[in-house]
Parts: structure tokens; C-alpha cells; sequence
């Protein structure tokens, strides 16, 4: 048997994400979009919209992902798909907590291998999809900019 | 061996005598001429030797020999613990007065209905002087009752599948027990229970056919028990579903039941047997023992996934084979469920055996196929992106609402989507979060994953199943047909069927291929959307999709209209394939407080998404057909065995589902 050890080692930028929470990239800023670009080792697309832009990469490991950044500079929301649900840690930040305890809550609520929709003030996820084609989305409804949908995030 | 004699006289100073006392134990139990008896002092020291000095192979009949040095001659008494556990012969022993030395041999008869795996003591004691004893331990195994079938092949294997029965069907079935010593062999049998499920003939003190009731309105089981006579502890049974209609060795027994959790009914969740084994697990009834083996029920049947895993909280009894590289690292199986939960544990290799099926007569059958064993231990590290934020680890029966999952989707591994597998390094280098490799102490939570070659990866086992003894190959797909619910049932029962077009009973008919775009999923239009992500999937216990629908206060992941609301959607293949299906919503809430406890509800369904928010068509867009969906219908779900792309293939090869 022969295992290949996947390169670069993970714990060099472990290191960096734990820097990292401090700029949540759910409502971080431009900075927290390059730095799930480099963490991600993902390649970047930028389109512009009315009063925001798309950052959209596509991880190394082949997810596409969408972070919606305002005009004034916060990603009020993100959306993905592909075949690996991306680093929840990375792209959530300090909603990984809310994100994490809501998720465990349902589980016990029912019973059930199923899609996850969390619905809070503060945070909105829907998580879908079958083993190797996830997608999903998140985002704060306090911060899309005025006259832009949270719909617009998909 | 030459060496020097001493005539050593008795007013020898201690000293001396020391000296020769040494010289004697170096000469261990060789034929030593020390003088005549008279010289030596009797309290000299006396010494036994035993042989065999342990015995861990597993035995009845032992001969255990002493070799006795005393001047006395006075030889040695055997005893052995536990007190009466097995007999010893009477002593056979050789004394040579000259040397003082006497062999002694008995054999030991051990039990041969020991009721658990025993170690016996056999201490030999010398009667000249009780203070000087030797012993030697013998494990002796517990009786043991199995069960084969006599099947119509010249063969018997072990171990006997769980077998499906129609009306009136019989089944010959034969006892062997181990050790097979004089009448040891013998058994009684009985059916469980005692009326109403069928009855047994020809019956003899190790062999006896079931008859299958020649009515049968339900699926039901009955449970064949062969009882040692030697030791009424010692048992061997199977289980036996006989079906109203269609029993043939490529049929599991499927149940809608709420699952293996008392007081915790599981909605919409499939569950079935399999039994599990040690590789390399075909051996004939007159070779060696059986390799271990395992039955396990409250498996979920789930067409979203792939590859069998297993709680470890199930197995105990196994010890299955893992991998370990070069440095001795083990693989480790990772799965992120998309509700945040989790399942962790190494790669495992074992044999398969599900109705009359299995993967162990498949290509490689004396290695078994990876499947996962999900560690419970709650102290197990799993690094940060294999939990990727989830909490929940689901790692006992409570957890999961299950013992583990048969994962039957269209893909050959579980690392593979539309012929292109993410975790052989052939999509790109970056491994995903499936595979880690762990020393033995165990994962750091900073670990990254590993490249894993196809043939290590998590296998779905469909791909390697063959009738009983090799003789059909029903690897390529799998059916479930269930039969339709009004609103809520307490428990329905249907059938899981191996194999497409491989024979009579699973022929596509007029079913409708739907086939697959590069993410295993076909279009779904609902509602004014153009839902891209659609898929079958028998492991969502309900339907799930974008819908201006209320959902519920209570159970918040469903919909909760006012009344019930009858939909249609499209399903729309890729390539082929296009059938619109009605399906009835019901307030999820009233559905739970109308019928606690009940399993199967054909009206549950909840939201995926926003409605109106991905109508671009992107793949975002899912419409997730759970298991009310194959309530009333037969689906095929056929496994992609295409080549990797860019090759153009045969729809009919690649993974598709049909209904």
C-alpha cells in the first residue's frame, strides 16, 4: 500500500487560520476574502454587481466559492458548491460557534440524515446535497448593503 | 556430552555440595551418574520440568510429561484448575533409580462442551516434597454451534447467509459443532416462533429442512435455533424472511420500521441486515474453523452515499484487518454529513454476506474490501477538517439512529463523482477531507488528509456482489421497491434486490433511465425553478426543496402548510429520462402529534434553500427526493462503471437511476 502524504502539510497554515479568526470572514473585510483565497489555495474571480462584487475561487480541492463583498468593503454572505463542503472554520469565523451549536441542536430536535437550514437573526445557513455534490450558503441578514437582497447570494 | 564425575563423600563440607548442585542443574535432565543414593542427604533439593511448558493452541487431548529429579524417587502427583474441568489419564512413568530421575507423563482429556474459551492449569506436584510442583497451562476452546446450508451446489460454505424465503419454499440446513467429539455433535432444533412460521421435517440429530408456511400474506421472520445436547449453553441460529411473493437469493429484506433505537423511532429511514466477516471468509465445513463473523441489523439503506460503514460498538466480537503504511500509520475514513455531523474510523477490511449474496467470492476475495468501522471511542482525535466545524460525532447507535449505513449510490467508491475520483490524485493534488493516515497514538487535530488509491478507498459493496458461491454477478446496481403509504404507516417491509438486468427478478422493464449530469444529479423543475441538483436519495428521510411553503415551529427542518397540498414536479435526465411526479405535503407537526412512533410518512417534507433565489439554474439548486419518494415504486440506482472522462460511454454503463 502506498500513501501519499497530500502537500503542502496543513499544519504550516493551521497556524495562519488560528491568526485568522480574528478577521471572520462572514462579515470580514477584503483582506479575509484574499486570505481564503490563499488558504484555500483557490484561484479567484472577481464580478461586479450593483453594490457589491463577487469574489468567486474554486478550492484546490475542486468547491467553487462565492463571497459577496459590499461596497463598503464586508462580505455580508457566501455561497458554494462542489464536491467537498468548504472549511466551515475558514468561511464562517466567530458564526462557526452559532453555526456549530445550531447544527447539533437540530440533530437532536429530529432524528435523520437531512439538508440543514439554520435561521437566526444573526445568521442564515442552508446546507444541501448528496455525498460529493454539497452546496450551500450563509449569511448575516444585518449586513447585506441597502437595496440588496439576501436572495442575491446563490 | 562429556564431563567430569565427582565422587562426592559425605562428610563433604556445604560448600561443596553447592558446587554440585550447580553442576546437576546444568546438566538439566540428561542421564547424570552422580554416585548412589545412599551418599546424598534426603533433603536434597527435588526438581520437575514439564513439557509442553504452555500450550495456546487449541486442544483436547494433550500429553503432559514431567521430568522429576529426586532422590526419593518418589515421582510426582497431577492436579487441575478449575477442579473437574476435563480428566487426566492415568500416569505412565519411567524411573531410573540410578539417576534419581523418573518421567512421568499423563494426557489430558479437556471438555469438549466447555461453555466459554478456557486456560487450564496442570501442575504437577512432587510427593516427596509438596513444596516443589511445576504446572503448564492448555487453552481450551468453547463448544461452538453453526449452521450451513445444504444447498443445491456440492459445496458447503461457511458462514450460512441469512436467507429469504417464499411460500412453501424449503431449506435444507446442517449443524456443526465444534469439537465434533463422539455424540458431541448432536443437536436439537427449534423454530422460533413455534406457530405460524412454517415448520421443520426431516430432522435428524444434526440436519433438518424448513418448510416455509404455504400462505404467507406479510413478510415475516423466523429464527432457526440448533441447541448442543452436550451443553444446552451452546447454540447456533439464522434468521429466515419468507416473503408473501418474490424471494430469490438477490433479495434483501428492507424495513421501514423506525429503526434498532427503543423509544426513538427513526421517520423515513430503511433498514436492513448484513452480516460481516473476517476476510477471507469461504472456507469449506470440513476445513478449519470458520472465520468470524458477525450479524448486524438496523443497517440504513442509503442511495446518497457510498460504501459500508459500520459502528465498531457492533463488531465486537471482529477484529478486522486495517491498512498501515509504510511507517505504520493507519487509514482513517472521514465523512462530513451535510447537517455538520460526522463519522470517523479506519478503514477496515472485511466480507460481505446480505440475503444470499456476498463480496467474498469478488476479485480479491482473500483480502475482503474496505469498509469503514466508525470508532467509538468518544476520546478519539479527529482532526479539525474532518469535523469541519460539526459537533456531532456520530459514533453510537443513539447517535446515528442506526448501526451503520449501506451506502448503494451510483458511484464505485466514495471518492468518485461522475467518473472522476477526488482522492487518487488524478483530479488534482490537493487530497480532500476522506483519508487520513494516523500512528498509533492516534490523529493530531492538525492532520491533513492523504491521497488514497481507488482500490483502498471506502468500496461500495455493490460493486463486488455475487450470488452464494460465486455463480451470478449482481454488482452492477441495486432496486428498492417499497409499497405505497396513505399519509402514515407504524412499519412497512420491501425489498432491496441486487444486481440490474443480471436476472429474471431484476429486469428494467419499462422503467424510465434518468441519467446523471458530472454531479450525480438530474434536473428537477418545481415550481416555476429550474432545480439542477436533483437526486434520489432512499437516506434523506424526507423530500426537500425550495418552496414559498410556512415551515414548522416545531419541527423547524419541515414544512408545516395549513392543509395538505398536493405538487408536481419534473424530473428531466441528463441525456434521457422524463416523468412528472405528484406528491402530496403535510403539516409536519400534526403528522408527529397524529401518529407517535410511526416510521413511514409519505407526506414529510421541508425546505432546501430559498424559494425563487437560484432559478439561474445553478447547481445550488436541489431537490432532494428522500424515501417518501420511493414509497409505492420500484428505482433502480445503476453504478457508473464507465472509464474516467473525457471517454464518451454508454449511457446504459454509467450511473444513472430509473423508476
Amino acid at each position: 500500500m502506498t500513501l501519499k502524504t497530500a502537500s503542502p502539510p496543513r499544519v504550516a497554515f493551521l497556524i495562519v487560520a488560528m491568526c485568522s479568526i480574528a478577521h471572520a470572514t462572514l462579515g470580514g473585510d477584503l483582506d479575509s476574502v484574499q486570505k481564503d483565497r490563499g488558504q484555500m489555495k483557490a484561484s479567484l474571480y472577481v464580478h461586479p454587481a450593483p453594490g457589491y462584487t463577487v469574489h468567486e475561487m474554486k478550492t484546490a480541492v475542486g468547491t467553487t466559492l462565492r463571497e459577496y463583498l459590499s461596497t463598503s468593503g464586508h462580505v455580508f454572505g457566501m455561497a458554494w458548491e462542489g464536491p467537498f463542503i468548504p472549511d466551515m472554520q475558514q468561511i464562517l469565523g466567530d458564526y462557526l460557534e452559532p453555526y456549530s451549536s445550531a447544527a447539533q441542536a437540530e440533530r437532536v430536535r429530529h432524528l435523520g440524515r437531512r439538508p440543514l437550514s439554520v435561521q437566526q437573526p444573526r445568521l442564515v445557513t442552508q446546507t444541501s446535497g448528496h455525498m460529493l455534490a454539497f452546496s450551500g450558503r450563509a449569511h448575516d441578514p444585518e449586513l447585506p448593503p441597502p437595496g440588496v437582497s439576501a436572495d442575491a447570494i446563490q | 556430552m562429556p564431563y567430569s564425575k565427582k565422587r562426592i563423600m559425605p562428610t563433604t563440607a556445604i560448600g561443596l555440595l553447592m558446587v554440585s548442585l550447580m553442576l546437576l542443574s546444568a546438566c538439566g535432565g540428561g542421564n547424570t551418574l552422580l554416585g548412589t543414593n545412599s551418599l546424598f542427604p534426603s533433603t536434597a533439593p527435588v526438581t520437575i520440568e514439564l513439557t509442553p511448558v504452555t500450550s495456546t493452541q487449541d486442544a483436547y487431548v494433550t500429553t503432559v510429561t514431567a521430568t522429576v529429579y529426586d532422590q526419593t524417587n518418589q515421582g510426582v502427583t497431577w492436579t487441575i484448575a478449575p477442579v473437574n474441568f476435563g480428566t487426566l489419564s492415568a500416569q505412565t512413568s519411567m524411573n531410573q533409580p540410578t539417576d534419581y530421575q523418573t518421567i512421568a507423563s499423563v494426557t489430558y482429556t479437556a471438555p469438549s462442551n466447555a461453555p466459554v474459551n478456557t486456560t487450564v492449569t496442570i501442575t504437577a506436584t512432587s510427593i516427596s516434597n509438596p513444596n516443589i510442583s511445576a504446572s503448564t497451562t492448555i487453552s481450551v476452546p468453547a463448544i461452538t454451534v453453526l449452521l450451513t446450508t445444504l444447498s443445491s451446489y456440492y459445496v458447503e460454505y461457511f458462514p450460512a447467509p441469512s436467507q429469504t424465503l417464499g411460500p412453501a419454499q424449503q431449506l435444507s440446513i446442517r449443524a456443526l459443532v465444534t469439537p465434533e467429539i463422539g455424540t458431541n455433535g448432536n443437536v436439537k432444533w427449534t423454530l422460533s416462533p413455534s406457530t405460524g412460521a412454517g415448520s421443520l421435517t426431516d430432522e435428524t440429530s444434526t440436519s433438518v429442512t424448513y418448510v416455509a408456511p404455504t400462505t404467507v400474506s406479510s413478510t415475516f421472520n423466523a429464527t432457526l435455533t440448533a441447541t448442543s445436547l452436550a451443553n444446552p449453553g451452546a447454540t447456533g441460529s439464522m434468521q429466515i424472511t419468507v416473503l408473501p411473493s418474490g424471494a430469490a437469493p438477490n433479495v434483501a429484506v428492507v424495513n421501514v420500521d423506525g429503526g434498532p433505537i427503543p423509544n426513538q423511532a427513526y421517520p423515513n429511514a430503511a433498514f436492513t441486515s448484513v452480516t460481516i466477516c473476517n476476510p477471507n471468509s469461504v472456507v469449506t465445513v470440513n476445513a478449519t474453523l470458520p472465520t468470524p463473523c458477525q450479524t448486524v441489523d438496523g443497517i440504513l439503506v442509503d442511495t446518497g452515499s457510498y460504501g459500508l460503514r459500520i459502528l465498531q460498538s457492533e463488531i465486537p466480537l471482529l477484529k478486522l484487518p486495517t491498512l498501515a503504511n509504510g511507517i505504520g500509520s493507519t487509514l482513517q475514513s472521514c465523512v462530513s454529513n451535510v447537517d455538520g455531523s460526522y463519522l470517523w474510523g479506519p478503514v477496515s477490511l472485511a466480507d460481505l454476506y446480505i440475503s444470499g449474496e456476498t463480496s467474498a467470492f469478488a476479485s480479491r476475495p482473500t483480502l475482503g474490501f474496505p469498509i469503514q468501522v466508525i470508532s467509538s471511542s468518544d476520546s478519539v482525535v479527529v482532526p479539525d477538517s474532518c469535523s469541519n466545524g460539526g459537533t456531532s460525532n456520530l459514533n453510537t447507535p443513539q447517535l446515528l439512529g442506526a448501526n451503520g449505513i449501506l451506502g448503494i449510490g451510483p458511484e464505485p467508491t466514495d471518492c468518485t463523482v461522475g467518473g472522476v475520483n477526488y482522492c487518487d490524485g488524478s483530479a488534482q493534488d490537493t487530497a480532500p477531507n476522506l483519508y487520513y493516515a494516523c500512528p498509533a497514538i492516534g490523529c493530531l487535530s492538525t492532520d491533513s488528509p492523504v491521497v488514497v488509491p481507488a482500490s483502498l478507498q471506502i468500496t461500495n459493496p455493490v460493486t463486488l456482489l455475487q450470488t452464494y458461491g460465486g455463480f451470478g454477478n449482481d454488482s452492477n446496481g441495486a432496486i428498492l421497491q417499497f409499497p405505497a403509504v396513505s399519509t402514515a404507516a407504524s412499519a412497512i417491509a420491501g425489498t432491496l434486490t441486487f444486481g440490474i438486468g443480471t436476472e429474471t427478478n431484476n429486469q428494467l422493464g419499462n422503467a424510465t433511465i434518468f441519467t446523471l449530469d458530472s454531479n450525480d444529479n438530474f434536473t428537477t423543475t418545481f415550481d416555476g425553478q429550474t432545480l439542477t441538483g436533483g437526486f434520489f436519495d432512499s437516506g434523506s428521510n424526507a423530500l426537500f426543496f425550495p418552496s414559498s411553503m410556512p415551515t414548522c415551529q416545531a419541527s423547524t427542518q419541515f414544512f408545516c402548510p395549513s392543509s395538505p397540498v398536493i405538487l408536481s414536479a419534473k424530473n428531466q435526465g441528463a441525456t434521457q429520462g422524463q416523468n412528472t411526479v405528484s406528491f402530496t405535503v403535510n403539516n409536519a407537526d400534526d403528522l408527529f402529534s397524529a401518529y407517535p412512533g410511526y416510521a413511514a410518512f409519505a407526506n414529510l417534507a421541508g425546505p432546501i434553500g430559498t424559494y425563487q433565489s437560484c432559478s439561474n439554474g445553478n447547481s445550488s439548486c436541489v431537490f432532494d427526493w428522500g424515501l417518501p419518494f420511493f414509497y409505492g415504486r420500484t428505482v433502480f440506482t445503476h453504478i457508473d462503471s464507465c472509464a474516467p472522462p473525457p471517454t464518451v460511454c454508454d449511457p446504459l454503463i454509467a450511473g444513472y437511476f430509473a423508476y
